[in-house]
């Protein structure tokens, strides 16, 4: 008699036929007993077998009823032998884990690492740029910017007048709908307590051209292009939700816009904000989402300051429908001459529009946490071998016991799966906390962002790629060591010798791959680290540590103005200004206070073609010099902290009736007038032969930043508010500098507004260091998240350096004893071991830096003035490995400088 | 007793009981229930097949493949804690049966 072994993972069930053909070997059995048992007492063996099949009875039905309940049994036995031996599995590997603590903490801590990391990118990267946008034929909507050769405005993308929409929709036929739009601030709401609202002005087609349907009620159409029945508004259902708690009711009903009625027609589809401001080109200065849209009648005149978007018609390739684009430049040509080679046109698909310019920084990104999950596999597989080795006694007892490598695979597998599971726990956990960080943190310059959430999938993907990585990884060190014996083991005690077995060999090329990858991400997070630090100590004209700046918008119908006209056309945001500046000067604790349109850093900025006097005329009206326009208050440089190089402010003496003045920048003044005074010098906006009064030169300022901490100063030409010549009135930027901290200051300031017109809102309120810390928002983040990945990389490669070297000398303890029998100080042993540690870190460097290189080249759209191989961040990189690596190994190193010297006498 | 009325229940009882002993093959026990009845009961094997799959099935017994004395490949079946329980609960409720069915057979 045999016991039944009790099999685990491999049970074989029996099937139909087999539980059949069983009983009938157990009833053949049992008859051919009888039969033999009646033989036994003398019946002849015919009769006995007679005998023995009439004791029968109903077999047919016993074998039937047999039939269906071996298999009930059969499924009942094999599932919970199954699940007991999982469970059993899991229990002993649970055990196993508990009692190797180190290896499991590290291995968990350094997966969850792993998988949050992934999963985050992955979040990020699926919901910006592999998410389809959210309009129908997403790839059919493109947007028209002009485009000027000749001329650098400093940007690529530039606005459009308004009689480009008529003159596109009448003779370019590869559109179906084009709609020009613009941002305008809208003051919603009675008098006494206004909210601001951010609102775009689009021409009819706008929603055709976009894709999206109605959530509620219609949209606008080009009818309402003309008077009398553009006084319509589509709101974003946000708005809808929260100002008028989803009521359908509100299509139909009257609000007020800026002490206009109009009628809201339509709530647009959840979601839908287009244009935001992250997505758009940054000087148009678009709000951050849009939250309605009124109707616009394409102007005729009136300064360039519409974007354009169009819907290409179905078949009609981005390309064939450029060309068709650009036969309105011979149109613009026949009609305005002189501009004759300035009135280029581009077509951006909306998409390459809206995550083009983030797109090499995601993938970057993405390539940084491919390297560091590819840094925690390794360290995963170094672990597992270092594992590996300390049980090779417990393996070799185990296999000698019987137990086969497929069940010792299984152990594995299982060990991991357990790491990984809780490693799974603990990263979901970490990437979701991260992606609401990211929302927090990022949403104002990552474009999409703010339709971007958690998203499991991306989380299960990562944690599904990561456990097989790491699986691979665990399993790679069991099958390397397979090879070797393990009966080997049993006999020498489990000893390896580092530089001497397979696995010790692999763990210092494993480490060594481990240390060259982290120096990659080092050195790529040191790139952007330096080019950010470039960026916010580059020279930005201005320096206001208690400056603040906020915006008002005044509306039209109070403050009526037209454009094209002098000051003397609108007195009455003249008045308000001018009334608004007095008030907040005379805040206590206010040092100056300034109007200036724009303020750096923070809106779209006007260009201007001017003619100095005494210049010979340009060649051609193309060639006409080109410089930015802003319009400013007396103040202005003060409050912004910006120096005056030469000459004098604005001041009282400039109004409407006194001599027109200009201030220049320094990159205009050395432009136009190089080695002279800038100083009473003429020009007058316009082309050469136009005739516009003459503007003498007052003072030379320094060079303002104007959109990004990147750019290269352009010539400026600064004029005041009270002489302005040339753009609009109606939203205007404040700053105050104060010698108290402004967060004090600010009822004060709102007080001094409302104290000119309490029906005007203070709006978008910043400080200095704000519009600084936005412009460089994109660049603050891709610098923390790759600094992230640098300092986890780092101590992946530590926690790997750590665990080979105090492994190796645990496992040279006797030498380390015969050495300190042998007269060597503590000192010497320290010095020996760290050396080794080093020896492998140099290694590491060497190839790190190689491949850093290469990894910078592939950032160097990310870095401002730091090139690729950077020697500072190279070096830096080195120092920084080399201090690691002589922190891991210290430890290790001491404990190999107390070895006794009376170890050299222990049996190995 | 006619077998043919043996009690479903009764036959279960009988087999348990005779695992008792130890693990035995489908024809001992049948040898065992006719020994100890004297050859009143003899037990058909379709039934007794019947009731040992069924304790099976309801884990009062396991199974598995031996070598017998006569060294054939036979059925044992072993009595399992479960089955012991059953045992003993079906004994005690067989005895209180037994006594009340005499207690009305007794002339008074």
């Amino acid at each position: 008699m045999s016991s039944e072994p009790r099999r685990v993972f491999s049970l074989p069930r029996r099937s139909a036929r087999r539980i059949r053909d069983d009983f009938e070997r157990e009833l053949a059995f049992h008859i051919d007993m009888r039969v033999a048992e009646l033989v036994e007492r003398g019946i002849d063996g015919a009769e006995a077998r007679r005998i023995a099949s009439a004791e029968c009875g109903d077999l047919d039905d016993a074998r039937r009823y047999v039939g269906a309940i071996d298999t009930a049994t059969e499924t009942a036995v094999h599932r919970r032998l199954t699940m007991d031996g999982i469970v059993q599995e899991a229990v002993s590997a649970a055990r196993r884990l508990r009692r190797a603590r180190g290896f499991t903490v590290t291995a968990v801590l350094t997966l969850s690492l792993g998988i949050a990391a992934c999963a985050l990118m992955l979040n990020i990267v699926s919901g910006v740029l592999l998410a389809p946008l959210p309009f129908r034929d997403a790839g059919q909507v493109a947007m028209i910017w002009g485009y000027m050769p000749s001329i650098d405005l400093g940007y690529s993308e530039q606005p459009l007048f308004g009689r480009y929409v008529t003159t596109i929709r009448d003779n370019v036929t590869a559109f179906s709908a084009v709609a020009a739009f613009r941002a305008r601030a809208f003051n919603l709401g009675d008098i006494a307590l206004p909210e601001r609202l951010d609102g775009i002005e689009a021409t009819g087609d706008f929603f055709q051209a976009m894709g999206v349907s109605a959530e509620a009620g219609r949209f606008f159409a080009r009818a309402n292009e003309t008077p009398g029945s553009d006084r319509v508004v589509v709101i974003s259902d946000g708005l809808w939700r929260r100002r008028f708690g989803g009521d359908r009711g509100i299509v139909g009903r009257t609000i007020n816009l800026n002490a206009e009625p109009y009628t809201v027609i339509g709530v647009a589809p959840p979601g839908f904000a287009f244009p935001r401001g992250a997505e758009m080109p940054a000087d148009f200065e678009f709000p951050a989402k849009s939250d309605l849209w009124v109707p616009l009648r394409p102007p005729a005149n009136g300064p360039s300051d519409l974007a354009l978007v169009g819907r290409i018609r179905p078949g009609v390739t981005l390309d064939a429908a450029r060309t068709d684009l650009r036969r309105i430049e011979g149109i613009e040509e026949r009609l305005i001459p002189q501009g004759k080679g300035s009135f280029g046109t581009q077509l951006v698909a909306l998409r390459t529009q809206v995550v083009g310019k983030t797109e090499p920084m995601l993938l970057s990104l993405m390539a940084a946490v491919a390297l560091l999950l590819l840094l925690a596999c390794v360290n995963i597989a170094q672990l597992q071998l270092a594992q590996l080795q300390r049980r090779r006694r417990e393996l070799a007892i185990r296999s000698a016991l019987g137990a086969s490598h497929g069940r010792l695979a299984a152990a594995f597998v299982t060990e991991v799966l357990l790491v990984t599971t809780a490693a799974g726990v603990i990263g979901t956990t970490l990437v979701w906390a991260g992606m609401r960080l990211v929302q927090v943190y990022g949403t104002d310059r990552l474009p999409r962002l703010t339709d971007t959430a958690f998203d499991a999938r991306s989380a299960l993907a990562a944690l599904c790629a990561t456990a097989l990585a790491a699986m691979a990884a665990a399993l790679l060190p069991a099958w390397v060591a397979r090879r070797s014996p393990l009966t080997d083991a049993l006999r020498s005690g489990g000893r390896g010798l580092v530089g001497g077995s397979v696995p010790a060999r692999a763990r210092q090329a494993l480490i060594v791959a481990e240390l060259t990858l982290s120096v990659v991400l080092v050195a790529s997070a040191g790139l952007l680290a330096r080019s950010l630090s470039h960026q916010l100590r580059s020279a930005t004209g201005f320096s206001a540590p208690n400056g603040l700046t906020f915006e008002v918008t005044l509306p039209p119908v109070r403050y009526a103005e037209q454009q094209f006209r002098t000051y003397m056309e609108h007195p009455a945001a003249v008045q308000f200004f001018t009334a608004a500046l007095e008030r907040l000067r005379a805040v206590p604790g206010v040092q100056a206070a300034a109007i200036g349109k724009p303020l750096p850093l923070s809106g779209a900025q006007e260009a201007t073609v001017f003619t100095p006097e005494g210049a010979p005329p340009p060649a051609t009206p193309a060639q006409t010099p080109v410089a930015e326009y802003t319009v400013a208050s007396s103040q202005m440089f003060q409050a912004l902290g910006t120096t005056m190089i030469a000459g004098r402010d604005f001041d009282a003496t400039d109004h409407e009736n006194t001599l027109p003045v200009v201030i220049v920048n320094q990159s205009m003044a050395k432009w136009l007038w190089p080695g002279q005074s800038a100083i009473g010098k003429r020009i007058h906006v316009g082309l050469y032969d136009m005739n516009p009064p003459w503007m003498t030169v007052i003072g030379v300022a320094a060079d303002l930043k104007r959109y990004s901490l990147t750019e290269s100063p352009r010539p400026e030409m600064i004029v005041p508010y009270t002489q302005k010549p040339y753009p609009s009135f109606s939203t205007m930027q404040f700053v105050v500098r104060s010698t108290t901290p402004v967060a004090q200051l600010l009822p004060a300031l709102r007080g001094a507004i409302a104290g000119v017109d309490p029906g005007i809102p203070v709006s978008r309120v910043r400080t200095i260091g704000d519009l600084v810390a936005e412009t460089s928002a994109t660049a603050r983040f891709a610098t923390a998240v790759m600094s992230a990945f640098g300092v986890s990389a780092l101590l992946l490669a530590m926690v790997g350096l750590y665990g080979v070297i105090a492994y190796g000398v645990q496992q040279r303890r006797q030498e380390f004893g015969i050495r300190r029998a042998l007269g060597a100080a503590p000192r010497q042993i320290v010095r020996q071991v760290v050396i080794e540690g080093l020896r492998l870190a140099a290694i590491g460097v060497v190839a790190g830096t190689l491949l850093s290189v290469v990894a910078g080249r592939v950032l160097r759209q990310m870095l401002y003035e730091v090139r690729a191989y950077d020697l500072v961040t190279l070096g830096g990189t080195g120092a920084v490995l080399a201090l690691a690596a002589v922190v891991a190994c210290l430890a290790p190193a001491c404990r190999a400088s107390l070895v006794e010297p009376k170890v050299a006498l222990e049996d190995a | 007793m006619d077998p043919a009325n043996l009690l479903q229940g009764t036959l279960d009882v009988l087999v348990l009981r005779a695992l008792v002993w130890g693990p035995m093959h489908g024809y001992a026990v049948s040898r065992w229930i006719g020994e100890r009845t004297d050859g009143l009961l003899a037990v058909d094997y379709a039934p007794l097949y019947k009731a040992l799959h069924r304790l099976e099935r309801a884990e009062c017994v396991s199974a598995y493949w031996g070598v017998s004395d006569n060294g054939r490949r036979a059925r044992y079946y072993k009595l399992t804690a479960a089955g012991r329980q059953r045992l003993r609960q079906e004994e005690s409720a067989w005895r209180r049966y037994a006594a009340a069915i005499s207690r009305v057979l007794e002339p008074a």
